[in-house]
């Protein structure tokens, strides 16, 4: 049974309705006029861009949640267009010395303590996707105009708008660059940040700088095979020998993207990737009776007595077990909602 | 001939077993090798010294026994046992064969474990850099740190 509409509850709902209607696009428009008639999607997609069209080197301090503590390392970054970059890591003492070189094809990790060379695959790939998609799933908003290092940026708020946590972006207003990132989780605040305290751009660069130089006397390894191109899932489960349950979205708005064969070592698994347009998601498949007990990581009740998680900044990885399937997930997601993801596909 | 084989002709030569013309040889090498006319005389000394010994007294039956002993059929053997040694060598050699395979597959087990989430971590680090606003230098650090603990290291190994 219906109860009649009072009056004073029609305006209440017309005014609900207006201020959800008029104060975005009242925001929109003040958010243009404070960049000068750019859109706040413009200066995501200059961001996004960036990479493509400006050179710069710089140094840059990374602030890092390990566990209960933050850690802070300063590298030299050298970035070359469209995807080439050049890593000299400063501080701390632990990892001072180290040199990674991505040509865009491979990437060279020389660690001096060991004397040691560490070859990869590229971490320069293509970044711009399609843009309608990130819009679609993220609401990205101006939040002020601030002064970094000496140079004006618009600071951006991107939120997933199914899911938690948030991204702040520091923009370079000339030149596009992240001056500033920060990483926020719901339930640990501040997870990362990222910041310049100097930079240089349209440098010409010498080709020699992105090139690799391994050192007389090193060793090269190479301890992850290289992955091929994605596949599709049945092609998938014929690669890995054994059944594979891989749903086409995920909680959180994630698309299966295609999946790819793992090996390393004695481990052989199925890895399966998902994207909500920026954010990617990892699900990795191995038959439990192939592996022993998870050994590191704090124990997460919620998916059972041997799941365990652990993080590196925004990077989260839960492990658990289902129907004797050893599952992994991996992403820059809050725990709390990569154990939801994790839960539905164990059907718990 | 040489002195050699005089001497080896000696024994027979005393027990009258050499032809005629052999013994006349001997007897005319003697006469002028003093060497083997001693060892001819060693040997007579042995001869007639074993010759002196008391003939041991067998049994009536002794050749009938050795006859049916040399004739009885070889006994059949059902079952082969082994020495001691062998068996004990046998029985660690088939253990090895058991054990190691296993294991080797409960250690592959529990390093497949071990290594799992860091090498997810570098298998999923390139897709994690297609993220438009993702940090290189952040997905370098923590891909970086986890190809070391999948070569044993420790990333930050001066704490250590």
């Amino acid at each position: 049974m219906s109860r009649p509409v009072t009056a004073g509850r029609a305006l209440l709902v017309l005014a609900a309705v207006l201020f959800m209607g008029v104060l975005p696009a009242a925001s929109q428009d003040a958010a243009e006029r404070l960049l000068g008639g750019v859109t706040v999607e413009q200066v995501a997609r200059h961001a996004i861009i960036a990479p493509q069209i400006v050179d710069y080197e710089g140094t840059k301090v990374l602030s890092i949640l390990r566990g209960q503590a933050m850690e802070t390392v300063t590298v030299s970054e050298a970035h070359k267009r469209p995807n080439r970059m050049r890593l000299e890591f400063l501080s701390p003492e632990e990892v001072a010395g180290r040199l990674v070189v991505d040509d865009g094809i491979q990437t060279w990790h020389y660690e001096p303590r060991l004397h040691v060379v560490i070859q990869g695959p590229t971490l320069g790939a293509q970044r711009e996707g399609p843009f309608d998609r990130l819009l679609e799933r993220y609401m990205i908003s101006l939040l002020s105009l601030e002064e970094v290092i000496g140079r004006q940026t618009a600071v951006l708020s991107l939120k997933p708008r199914q899911g938690r946590g948030e991204r702040r972006l520091w923009i370079d207003r000339t030149t596009g660059v992240a001056l500033r990132t920060e990483e926020r989780d719901p339930d640990d605040g501040l997870v990362s940040t990222t910041y310049f305290t100097r930079i240089s751009y349209g440098l010409n660069f010498p080709d020699a700088l992105f090139r690799p130089r391994i050192p007389a006397g090193a060793r090269v390894v190479s301890p992850a095979e290289p992955s091929g191109p994605l596949v599709s899932v049945p092609r998938l489960q014929q690669a890995v020998g054994f059944a594979i349950n891989a749903p086409q979205t995920l909680p959180g708005g994630f698309t299966l993207v295609g999946g790819e064969p793992v090996h390393g070592g004695p481990l052989r698994a199925a890895y399966l990737r998902y994207t909500d347009g920026a954010r990617q998601v990892g699900l990795f498949m191995a038959p439990s009776a192939r592996l022993g007990p998870p050994g590191r990581g704090a124990a997460v009740p919620a998916l059972g007595g041997e799941a365990r998680a652990m993080g590196w900044g925004p990077t989260r990885l839960v492990q658990w077990e289902a129907r004797g399937v050893r599952l992994t997930l991996i992403g820059p997601l809050p725990l709390a909602d990569l154990v939801q993801i994790a839960r539905s596909l164990s059907g718990r | 001939m040489s002195g050699d084989r005089f001497e080896r002709l000696l024994s027979a030569y005393l027990d009258g077993e050499l032809l005629p013309e052999e013994m006349a040889e001997v007897r005319a090498h003697l006469d002028g090798c003093e060497s083997c006319r001693e060892e001819l005389e060693s040997l007579r000394a042995t001869k007639q010294l074993v010759g002196h010994l008391a003939q041991p007294v067998l049994p009536s039956n002794f050749a009938a026994g050795v006859w049916s002993r040399i004739e009885r059929p070889a006994e059949r053997r059902w079952f082969w046992w082994p020495r001691p040694a062998v068996a004990l060598a046998a029985v660690v050699l088939a253990v090895i064969l058991v054990a190691v395979p296993l294991v080797r597959g409960h250690l592959d087990r529990l390093k497949a474990a071990e290594v799992g989430p860091d090498l997810f971590v570098r298998s999923y680090a390139p897709a994690a850099a297609e993220d438009p606003f993702a940090d290189r230098a952040f997905i370098t650090l923590i891909t970086t740190d986890a190809g070391l603990r999948l070569l044993g290291e420790d990333p930050r190994g001066l704490r250590r």
